[in-house]
Formats: C-alpha cells, sequence, structure tokens
C-alpha cells in the first residue's frame, strides 16, 4: 500500500509539473514589458523565505503574492523556474519525511506559478492589476496541491480530526490576497524593496498558525487520554468505541445532519461511556444478571460522563447527548426518562449504533464481552427492529441498517 | 522619500502584523491555558467520581501546592505547572481496581495491595507521556509519592523540585483527611530530610501556620 501510496503521488507531481510547465509556456508575456532583474531577485528572495518560514507543512502559501511579483516582473518562465527552486531549498533544509516533500512542494511550486501565469490571460489593464488575482490563483492552487499530498501520505484521518479547510483556505486566501495588494503598490511606484516588510506579516501569521495546530492537537489528546483511560477500566472499549463514532457520524450525516455537527457527534460517541472510568468495573464486566443496586449504580454512568465532560467547555454541546444516550423514546430509559423528540437526536443515533455494536461484539471485529454471547449481524438487526419506536428511534434504525448494511453484509 | 500608496501598502502591513501578534501573543495562549487547565480539571473529576474518598482531596491539595510553591519562589509558569501536575497526578488511578479503594479499608491493605496502589504514579506519568501539552508535567507525576531518601545519589532517579513539594503536600492533605490536621503537621514534622525535602516540608509548615494566623488567603483549614 505504501509503495502504491508513493507512485500516486509521484505521478499526480509529474502530470501537475507537466500541466504547470505547458501553462508559463502558454502564458502571453507580451503585456510584460516592465521586466526588471532587481525586483524579480527581491520577490524571489521574499518567496523564498516566506516558504522557509512556512516549515515542514508547507506553510499557508502566504507566498503567493511574492511569486505574482516574480510573475510581472521575471515573466512566467522564469518566476516557474525561480519558485521551484525556492521550493527545493526550502524542501531540502526542512526536516526529512521522506520525497513526499519534494514531490509535494516541486508540484505545488509548478503547478500554482503556471496556473497563476494564466491571469494574463484576463484583459484586467496593466500587469499591475493582474498582481492580486495571481496572487489568489497561485495561494489557492498550492493549498489545494500540499492537502491533496498531505492526504495521499497520511492516509485516512479520523474525520473528527480533520482540520477545517473552509478556514485554512480563507485565511490563505485573504492574506495572499491583502499582502499582494500592498505588494501591487510598492511596485507600481518602483518601491519593490519595500516588500520584504510583507515578511513580517507572513511570520507572525505562520507562528500564529502554528500554535493554533498545536491546541487542536491539544484537543485530540485530551480526547484520547479519556477513551485511554475508559479503555484501563473496560478494556471492551477498544475498538468499540472507534466503531460507534465513526458509525454514528455516517447515520448522523444520512440523517441530514450539517457536517461539523456530524463531527460533533463522532466526538460525542467516541466519548459516550467516559462516565463508566468511575463504575466498578466488576460490574461493568460480570456475567450473570446485577441486582437492582448494582444496575442503578451502572446507570450512573450517563450522568457522571455528562460530569466529567462538563469541566471542558468545548464539549460544552455534547454533554446532552452523553447524558441521554440511554433514554428511550417511551420514556423507560435514564437517567431522566425523557421521551421523543425530548431526547436530542444525536443521543438516539449513538444509543442504536452502540446496541448494534455491543450486540454483535465480534462479528464486527471487536471483542467479545463476558456477559453477553456475540450475535448474528442480520438476528441484531431484527432486533433493532423489534424495539423501534420503543427503545430505538424507528427513523434512526432506518438509517443506521441501509449504512450498516452497505458495510457488513 | 516612499510614495503615499507605498506607505499606505506598509500600513496595511503592519495593521495585518498587529491582528497576527494579538492572535499568537494574546488569544491563542489564554485559550491553551484555559484548554490546559479544563483538560486537567476533567481528568481530576474522573478519578474523584472513580474514587469517593478521594473527593475534595485534589482540590485541597492544588490550592496548598500553589502556596508552598510561590513561598519557595518558584516562578509563574513552574507555580502553575506544579498546580496542573496536583490535578493530574492520580489519572493514572484508572488502572487501580475499583475494590481495592471503595471496599477495603485502608488499614486492611496487604503489602501487595499498596504496591497495587503505589503503581497509579507511573501510571499517571505514563499517560501525559501521551498528551504532548501536558507532557512537561509527566516526571512530576511520576514521582510525586517518592521519598526524598530515594533520591539521587542514593540508587534512586532524580526528583524534580514540583515532585518534592508535591509529595509533602500530597501526604499532608491525605493524613489530614483521615487521621486529622494535628497527626498530619506532625507527620511533615517527622519526616522532614527523610521522607519529605526539608525545604519543601518547612514551606509547607510555614504556609499551614500562616492559613492558621489567618495572615494567608489559603484554603481553611477542616
Amino acid at each position: 500500500m505504501r509503495a502504491l501510496a508513493r507512485h500516486r503521488q509521484t505521478l499526480l507531481a509529474a502530470v501537475l509539473v507537466a500541466f504547470g510547465a505547458a501553462a508559463v509556456v502558454y502564458a502571453p508575456t507580451a503585456r510584460l514589458l516592465n521586466y526588471d532583474n532587481a525586483d524579480f531577485f527581491v520577490f524571489w528572495l521574499c518567496a523564498l523565505v516566506g516558504k522557509g518560514l512556512g516549515g515542514k507543512s508547507g506553510g499557508h502559501a502566504y507566498e503567493g503574492a511574492f511569486v505574482a511579483g516574480m510573475i510581472v516582473s521575471g515573466g512566467p518562465i522564469t518566476a516557474a523556474a525561480g519558485d521551484v527552486l525556492a521550493a527545493l531549498l526550502v524542501a531540502a533544509y526542512s526536516p526529512s519525511n521522506g520525497g513526499r516533500r519534494f514531490r509535494a512542494s516541486v508540484a505545488a511550486a509548478s503547478f500554482s506559478t503556471g496556473l497563476a501565469s494564466l491571469v494574463m490571460l484576463t484583459p484586467l489593464g496593466s500587469e499591475l492589476w493582474h498582481i492580486p488575482p495571481m496572487a489568489l490563483v497561485y495561494s489557492g492552487a498550492a493549498l489545494s496541491i500540499r492537502e491533496a499530498f498531505r492526504r495521499i501520505g497520511a492516509g485516512k484521518t479520523p474525520r473528527f480530526q480533520r482540520r477545517d479547510l473552509g478556514v485554512e483556505f480563507a485565511l490563505g486566501l485573504s492574506v495572499a490576497f491583502v499582502l499582494s495588494l500592498c505588494l501591487a503598490l510598492f511596485w507600481g511606484h518602483s518601491e519593490a524593496f519595500l516588500s520584504p516588510v510583507l515578511l513580517l506579516p507572513v511570520y507572525l501569521l505562520m507562528r500564529a498558525t502554528r500554535l493554533h495546530d498545536e491546541l487542536i492537537q491539544h484537543d485530540h489528546s485530551v480526547i484520547a487520554a479519556l477513551t485511554l483511560m475508559l479503555q484501563r477500566v473496560h478494556p471492551y472499549s477498544a475498538g468499540h468505541l472507534e466503531r460507534v463514532a465513526s458509525i454514528a457520524e455516517e447515520v448522523g450525516l444520512a440523517l441530514g445532519l450539517p457536517p461539523r455537527r456530524a463531527r460533533m457527534l463522532h466526538l460525542a460517541a467516541l466519548l459516550h461511556d467516559v462516565g463508566k472510568i468511575a463504575i466498578d468495573e466488576e460490574l461493568l464486566d460480570r456475567p450473570g444478571p446485577l441486582t437492582e443496586e448494582e444496575m442503578a449504580e451502572v446507570r450512573k454512568h450517563a450522568e457522571y460522563g455528562a460530569e466529567i465532560l462538563g469541566r471542558v467547555r468545548r464539549f460544552e454541546q455534547i454533554i446532552p447527548w452523553v447524558r441521554s444516550h440511554h433514554e428511550r423514546p417511551d420514556a423507560k430509559g435514564y437517567p431522566k426518562r425523557l421521551s421523543g423528540d425530548q431526547i436530542p437526536l444525536e443521543s438516539r443515533i449513538i444509543s442504536v449504533v452502540d446496541a448494534f455494536d455491543a450486540m454483535t461484539g465480534e462479528a464486527l471485529g471487536g471483542e467479545t464481552r463476558r456477559y453477553r454471547e456475540p450475535m448474528g449481524i442480520e438476528k441484531a438487526f431484527q432486533e433493532l427492529r423489534d424495539h423501534a419506536g420503543s427503545q430505538f428511534d424507528p427513523r434512526v434504525v432506518e438509517a443506521f441498517c441501509q449504512i450498516a448494511k452497505e458495510r457488513w453484509t | 522619500m516612499i510614495s503615499i500608496p507605498s506607505l499606505v501598502g506598509l500600513l496595511v502591513a503592519a495593521a495585518v502584523s498587529g491582528v497576527a501578534w494579538l492572535v499568537l501573543k494574546v488569544i491563542l495562549p489564554s485559550q491553551f491555558e484555559a484548554r490546559i487547565t479544563e483538560a486537567c480539571r476533567a481528568f481530576a473529576t474522573a478519578i474523584e467520581l472513580r474514587f469517593p474518598s478521594h473527593s475534595g482531596l485534589t482540590s485541597r491539595a492544588a490550592s496548598l501546592c500553589v502556596l508552598v510553591a510561590d513561598r519557595l519562589g518558584f516562578p509563574k509558569e513552574q507555580i502553575r505547572d506544579i498546580e496542573r501536575a496536583c490535578l493530574l497526578r492520580d489519572i493514572g488511578h484508572c488502572a487501580t481496581p475499583y475494590a481495592l479503594v471503595n471496599r477495603k479499608a485502608f488499614d486492611d491493605w496487604s503489602a501487595e495491595d499498596r504496591r497495587t496502589y503505589l503503581k497509579h504514579a507511573g501510571a499517571s506519568g505514563a499517560m501525559l507521556e501521551l498528551v504532548p501539552s501536558l507532557r512537561p508535567l509527566a516526571n512530576m507525576v511520576r514521582f510525586h509519592h517518592r521519598s526524598w531518601l530515594s533520591r539521587e545519589p542514593r540508587g534512586g532517579p532524580e526528583i524534580l523540585q514540583e515532585a518534592r513539594v508535591l509529595k509533602a503536600v500530597v501526604d499532608f492533605v491525605w493524613k489530614e483527611r483521615f487521621e486529622g490536621y494535628g497527626a498530619a503537621i506532625a507527620s511533615i514534622q517527622a519526616g522532614a530530610g527523610d521522607e519529605y525535602e526539608p525545604e519543601a516540608a518547612s514551606a509547607l509548615l510555614a504556609v499551614l501556620t500562616s492559613i492558621r494566623d489567618g495572615s494567608s488567603g489559603g484554603p481553611p483549614n477542616p
């Protein structure tokens, strides 16, 4: 699989480089009358430093403004060659992560410069007015290519861990646009030597972006640590939580939840049993029936989970979903005996998926719970349908069965 | 002389830099701090719910740790770290059998039970290693039950200053809960230089005295 991924990357890089080369050759250069080697060199140095500030991640393509400056001051072919050289230099001095860094950098530089050069085809008057749209095109293309290579190299990332690409693109493009306006003002008045000043906001933004990434990473590690704590207490949670979370999110999307809410549902499903940390593991895993008193103890986990997650403001939205994941439409659930629509849709989804995974156990690759024999998949579907309306939401059961059938039968 | 449009460009660049600086130096760090503290509280809550007999111990220990660290002249960041380490010191208890703590009296514990119980410090440290933002606290937590005598160069590991304070404070709070305030004070006095680092023990005793005299705004003695 790794070899295949490597070839896919090489193939993609080759196509992108070929397109970039063709585009820079095709781009009209008749408009460009103000070739200036000194300006070109200043812009190239700025692009080099801008790329370097991006570090291992490749940055956010803020250097688009400088590349646009390179195109108007040196022509598309020189600009593409300069940008590829800058990308190679930065890749060579960045912490190594194999050939991916080289391939992604060269492909992004070549393709994005080529695409940006094609902006010259648009009737925007003097080349000065081409700088901002060129910067936008360059940054948009570079961001997309780097993301594509990241995805090919890293494989499938759990959905809730995916970065908010919309925000990243919006930030990258708007910064590139503002910087390119400044650069156009400098260049238009023969003061390109002022351009290195623009590296200050680039540097600060890069550092802010990196800190923001660390913040997101911190959130993910906290979630991982909480699930690990639960797995220490209740080993059968391993695998179960991930399965429930991934299917719950799919069911949520199928039932019309917006993607961001579906991502939160994934998170809630991952943490829905976190309250079991506070429950006697002997009760959770005892073969045979529990007394009423013991059942009451086990049932406390829904409230405990809400209490633990309540300490973290980011989890505010999912607390009611976690608290209500054992409520039933017929009001016989716990802890608050809610009924019907009083139960959040997200809790109803977790309830169905959780029950199915608990019933089927090792049939889906999980471990068999000591207190229960695993059930066949078809029988588990039937069980869900039999209890639709009383224990489970019928709409959720139907959506789940459809998704689960596609997945397992 | 710079032209007016270029001056405008410079001003725009300065404005973007200002916003980025604000985000980098003020907004994100405060969000980071808040999220780390919230995470510490969530972990501490999980353990206090698991072992109700521990309930309230963590908050008292954390506020005493802050006062002792302050008295010892720790810088602000170190005081913040020791408070967090105190909140997180017991997360490894998720691996401690529920029945051992909740169903068996402490006096009835065998040597094996004690060993099992004390494994939580290592487990806490190992868990914190998994969270990059909390990793610097791992060794404070790992050695928070290590006695002063077992330190380097007597064959034991180097014990961080924060762990030495934690040891004294946590032992005091535990004894205070189960044996009473007087017995806890006596035990710290007797253990100074042996179980506890002398400096940490005397700072703790000084803090307790000032709380008793009302000259410090710390947690009230029970």
